[in-house]
């Protein structure tokens, strides 16, 4: 009955009422498509990151972050590997091996870091194989070439210093873990990434040939996992690290996500966040002001009305509940146009997003555009706002009119 | 035209609630947006200043080539002409001197790797802030040959303390020699950065050249500028195919592109802040057009040609922005000026390798108190035309159908 | 009056001069010891074994050295490094790698890094000059055994603020060579042990290097043969020798 009144309510001013709608769908419109683009953004900023090479977790053994050393191993890690993928549903894990190491390469020396990896498990689970600048990632199965020299791939810095190109030897000296010489020559096959990337002074090693160069017998310094959705890391890593203790508990394993392994991406992510959660208050704050606007201009207009009805004798109370549920029910209205209205919008977000003219760089990955997400909290937020704010706003007129004499309210203009 | 006008202002006092809600509404945008403009100002510039004036400068110079690698070989021969010329120019306010080399350190208990600056102690600390960042002992006197300042982390690693031994290895220019000095810990720094406080350790200019055996030669010579703006800077006049001059946008170009992207949010929210005030303010106008739909309908009845109804209502929505402009000036204008004074604090965050620690003081500009108002007067006469447009296309007859 | 004056003037240089004297002495004496493994010139194989927390392995090796300038080692075990060689002449070092056939200059950054993974650094074997060079010797004959203090001279490039070296008295063999810090830590220490005969000489046979800020580190060096004051082509110390393939 009460709805009833209050919709015939709504559709007998209908052009008052058309306006207020679209007022309350724009609002929400805008509160949805900015918080869907910074959501986005945002989530791709830590995906783009943490696909590049991080991943979302990182097993290695206690303290290897802290203080890397060859020594700090796991073992088997082909157990490990096996175990992870049967218990968890992850996307993809790889094996890595660290080593530092002295390269030459035409009469110039320069330090660098040695990282042996697994071509296929690699190739899933960071950007490196899309990074190659010149020459070809490694083949599924590497093999020496015939002159017996295992292929190299190169960062961009270092290819510059040493004056190396494509298909010229690399020496690397280091030191294996049974303390031998480590020295060898291999073939660069390719050049990866650019001046300021992260591999920029690294070399890619077929993980055979660097467990033969660094005479390491079934283990690696490094396990970095993929998993389908980012929501879940930080649990995910705790149970992680709970099933490992209790099934390799002879290795001090430790299990850490991207949070805590790239510490210093997360504060900045953090602070940024932090900056972006501002601007999302302030246009919060805005877009209650429209609807507190219009709920009240609308509502404020008529009191002769509300006096005519009280006059008629409509009880207070009902008048009150009529009167918030008009605003509610024109607010629900308003968030259904606009979330009509965003679905487009957004989903074209979600696909292209926004290209930037010009892009930004983090930690050399370059970010050029802004994405759009689809969430309960891109598209619910908006309506909680302007339905709450209409439902709120509303209660002050209501309560006005509720006590209006009839007298006076059929006085004003 | 007067009495346009002045009907214009009567009747946006005739309904004073509705003119107040939407006063308010704009006041509030206009109010918001001068805040967010100056809050997004306040953050750039501390993060600029920290990175630049931390040990950055705002500029550098160096010989073409050198940045790829660092290459000892690649250094400025004779600058004193060049640093002459360079402190001439009325922008700059510091130039420092440097030279650089990758280099082994070793004390009597570890070793490490360490890139080592020799520099110009005064210029420096005109320039940066090492001298600040001491924690131990003294900042280069440059009278002692033999003086070093480490970072903590570094000394942390080499177990060294105050006034211990370290040897230095560096190869020289042309050809690599193996050259080694004795250096005694004179101080230890902090920056609370890992990686300079991890990396770097700061001699005499004077030694590392010796050391290095260039001469007079410099690797770097860093700029600090009167201003922050670099524009002025005759970029141009020192460049040639020896040498190039790079400012920090080019220095860093990560935090250049965190600037721009930050610029960019502030743009977006202002744009959906304008979407939003326009919104309500054609909302209300169309609520005051409705309520007085009859008083139009005789006005039009009466002769009262549509152009000056049309005119009618936009200088109401004119004398409105006016007043939400004032409002807004005098709220948003406190509000960041308060902000401004005793600034903001925003914890410990880190950005791009740049670590804010004190809080972010707003910065005021002109723009917020001139073209701000002035953009929301425009809009709000702007979002007048549709209203006043029905307005004068209303039919006298139709219009005078009153309703309750 | 006078005569008072020229007394204490006296008595001062004496004191003074008493030092200086036996300085001289010590000097003479700490050469000695110095040179003891070198002599003029010398033909040697060695054992050498490092011992870490995480692995142990003991290398074999030939030594060929002229004075102290010029040192060539070559690896003849295990089979992994055999023939890797390292030439030194004055400053310069180069390593020689069979397996890859190159000889790779040790770059400065690396100078105070480990020989071959041991715990003498490329620097102990580059150090040309004798230690009475570069330290003030002071030498204290109470005791068994002579012990010689060593403190670095102002311009001397180093890390240690002291050496002590302990020798026998009468033959003049070191038995402990300490390294200490400036704040008088001892950092490593080197003991010498197993004096055996080598070219009509007595000398110790085995060297300890221990450092004593890492745990569980050790690298012994025992003389398996030793010919001093031989003949050695100068070619030796050369690069080409160096590259030359060795089965």
């Amino acid at each position: 009955m009460l709805t009833k009144l209050a919709f015939r309510n709504i559709l007998r001013q209908r052009r008052r009422s058309l306006l207020t709608l679209l007022s309350m769908a724009g609002g929400y419109l805008l509160l949805c498509i900015s918080l869907s683009l910074s959501e986005g953004s945002y989530n791709n900023i830590i995906d783009v990151f943490t696909r590049d090479h991080t991943g979302h977790i990182q097993i290695h053994s206690e303290n290897y972050l802290q203080r890397p050393s060859i020594y700090k191993q796991i073992d088997d890690p082909d157990r490990v590997i096996a175990f992870i993928e049967e218990s968890f549903s992850i996307g993809s894990i790889a094996p890595r091996i660290y080593s530092p190491a002295l390269a030459y390469g035409d009469n110039k020396t320069s330090p660098t870091q040695l990282v042996g990896i697994d071509s296929n498990r690699e190739e899933k689970t960071s950007l490196l194989a899309q990074k190659i600048k010149q020459g070809r990632y490694f083949e599924e199965d590497v093999v020496p070439d015939e002159e017996g020299y295992f292929p190299a791939m190169i960062g961009y810095s270092l290819a510059k210093a040493l004056r190396l190109e494509l298909g010229q030897e690399i020496v690397l000296i280091s030191q294996g873990v049974d303390g031998s010489i480590a020295n060898d020559i291999f073939r660069v096959t390719a050049i990866v990434g650019a001046k300021d990337s992260f591999e920029r002074m690294n070399v890619y090693l077929p993980m055979a040939a660097v467990a033969q160069f660094l005479a390491m017998d079934n283990a690696v310094h490094e396990l970095a996992l993929t998993l389908p959705t980012l929501h879940q890391t930080e649990k995910l890593a705790k149970q992680i690290k709970a099933t490992l203790q209790v099934e390799f508990s002879g290795q001090n394993l430790s299990v850490e996500p991207w949070q805590e392994v790239e510490q210093s991406f997360y504060n900045g992510m953090q602070a940024d966040k932090r900056g972006t959660y501002i601007s999302m208050g302030i246009i919060i704050f805005i877009v209650s002001i429209g609807v507190l606007n219009t709920v009240l201009m609308s509502t404020l207009e008529r009191t002769r009305e509300f006096g005519v009805l009280k006059a008629i004798g409509t009880r207070p109370s009902l008048l009150f509940c009529m009167i918030v549920l008009e605003a509610t029910l024109l607010s629900v209205c308003g968030c259904i146009i606009g979330l009509l209205m965003a679905l487009p919008i957004n989903s074209y977000f979600v696909l292209h997003g926004i290209v930037l003219s010009q892009g930004f760089d983090m930690g050399g990955i370059l970010f050029d555009r802004l994405l759009g997400e689809f969430s309960w909290f891109t598209m619910g937020i908006p309506a909680l706002v302007v339905i709450g704010s209409a439902f709120v706003v509303s209660m002050v007129p209501a309560l006005r009119a509720a006590r209006i004499s009839p007298i006076q309210a059929l006085h004003t203009v | 035209m007067v009495i346009t006008l002045k009907l214009a202002l009567r009747n946006i006092f005739r309904n004073s609630r509705r003119t107040w809600l939407t006063v308010g509404l704009i006041a509030c945008g206009l109010a918001t947006l001068m805040f967010t403009d100056a809050m997004v100002k306040g953050i750039s510039q501390a993060m600029v200043q920290i990175a630049t004036g931390t040990f950055l400068g705002e500029a550098q110079v160096h010989r073409t080539g050198f940045r790829e690698n660092n290459d000892v070989d690649l250094f400025l021969p004779d600058t004193e002409e060049l640093l002459q010329s360079l402190r001439e120019l009325p922008t700059v306010k510091v130039a420092a001197p440097r030279i650089l080399a990758g280099a082994m350190l070793a004390s009597a208990q570890n070793v490490a790797g360490a890139m080592v600056y020799g520099i110009d102690p005064g210029a420096e600390a005109a320039l940066g802030k090492i001298k600040q960042a001491m924690v131990q002992g003294e900042y280069l006197s440059g009278l002692l040959e033999t003086e070093i300042l480490l970072g903590d982390q570094l000394a942390d690693l080499l177990e060294v303390e105050m006034g211990d031994r370290v040897v230095v290895t560096v190869s020289q220019s042309n050809g690599g020699e193996l050259a080694q000095e004795l250096f005694r810990v004179s101080g230890i720094f902090r920056f609370n950065d890992r990686m300079l406080d991890q990396n770097l350790a700061f001699i005499n200019l004077s030694s590392g050249q010796r050391m290095l055996a260039i001469d007079n030669g410099v690797h770097e010579i860093a700029l600090g500028f009167t201003q922050q703006k670099n524009t002025i800077f005759p970029w141009q006049q020192f460049n040639h195919d020896q040498l190039e001059t790079l400012s920090w946008r080019e220095l860093i170009p990560q935090l250049s592109g965190v600037l721009n992207m930050s610029d960019i949010s502030a743009l977006i929210v202002a744009g959906i802040l304008f979407v939003l005030v326009s919104l309500g303010l054609i909302n209300s106008m169309f609520m005051s057009i409705y309520e007085r739909q009859y008083e139009f309908g005789v006005l039009l009845a009466l002769g009262t040609r549509r152009s000056q109804l049309f005119c009618q209502i936009l200088w109401e929505g004119f004398f409105l922005g006016i007043l939400s402009a004032l409002a807004g000036v005098v709220l948003g204008g406190g509000l960041s000026y308060w902000k401004a004074v005793t600034g903001i604090d925003y914890g410990n965050l880190e950005m791009s390798g740049v670590t804010l620690q004190e809080p972010i003081y707003l910065v005021l500009s002109w723009q917020q108190f001139t073209l701000m108002p002035l953009i929301i007067i425009v809009m709000t006469v702007t979002a007048c035309i549709y209203p006043a447009l029905h307005a004068a296309r209303l039919v006298p007859t139709d219009a005078m159908r009153k309703t309750l | 009056m006078n005569k008072r004056v020229v007394l204490i003037a006296l008595l001062w240089l004496s004191l003074i001069a008493a030092p200086a004297v036996a300085d001289e002495a010590a000097i003479a004496m700490l050469k000695k010891i110095d040179e003891l493994y070198r002599s003029h010139s010398s033909i040697s194989s060695m054992t050498m074994e490092i011992v870490t927390p995480n692995w142990q392995r003991s290398l074999k090796m030939e030594a060929w050295t002229i004075g102290m300038d010029d040192t060539f080692i070559r690896i003849l075990t295990p089979k992994k490094d055999r023939g890797v060689a390292t030439l030194k002449k004055e400053k310069e070092m180069w390593n020689y790698f069979p397996k890859i056939n190159k000889v790779i200059k040790v770059p400065p950054s690396m100078m105070m890094g480990s020989w071959m993974g041991s715990d003498f650094t490329n620097d102990d074997l580059v150090r040309e000059a004798s230690l009475v060079e570069d330290y003030h010797v002071k030498l204290n004959s109470e005791g068994a055994a002579h012990h010689f203090t060593l403190t670095p001279k102002q311009q001397t490039v180093t890390v240690w603020g002291r050496i002590e070296i302990r020798a026998h008295k009468d033959s003049l063999l070191p038995i402990e060579q300490a390294y200490f810090n400036e704040k008088g830590d001892k950092v490593r220490i080197m003991t010498f042990s197993e004096v055996k005969q080598f070219s009509g000489r007595m000398m110790p046979s085995v060297m300890t290097m221990t450092p004593l800020n890492k745990d569980g580190h050790k690298t012994t060096i025992r003389y398996d043969d030793l010919q001093l004051d031989v003949d050695i082509e100068d070619d030796v110390f050369t690069l080409r020798n160096l590259k030359k393939r060795f089965r």
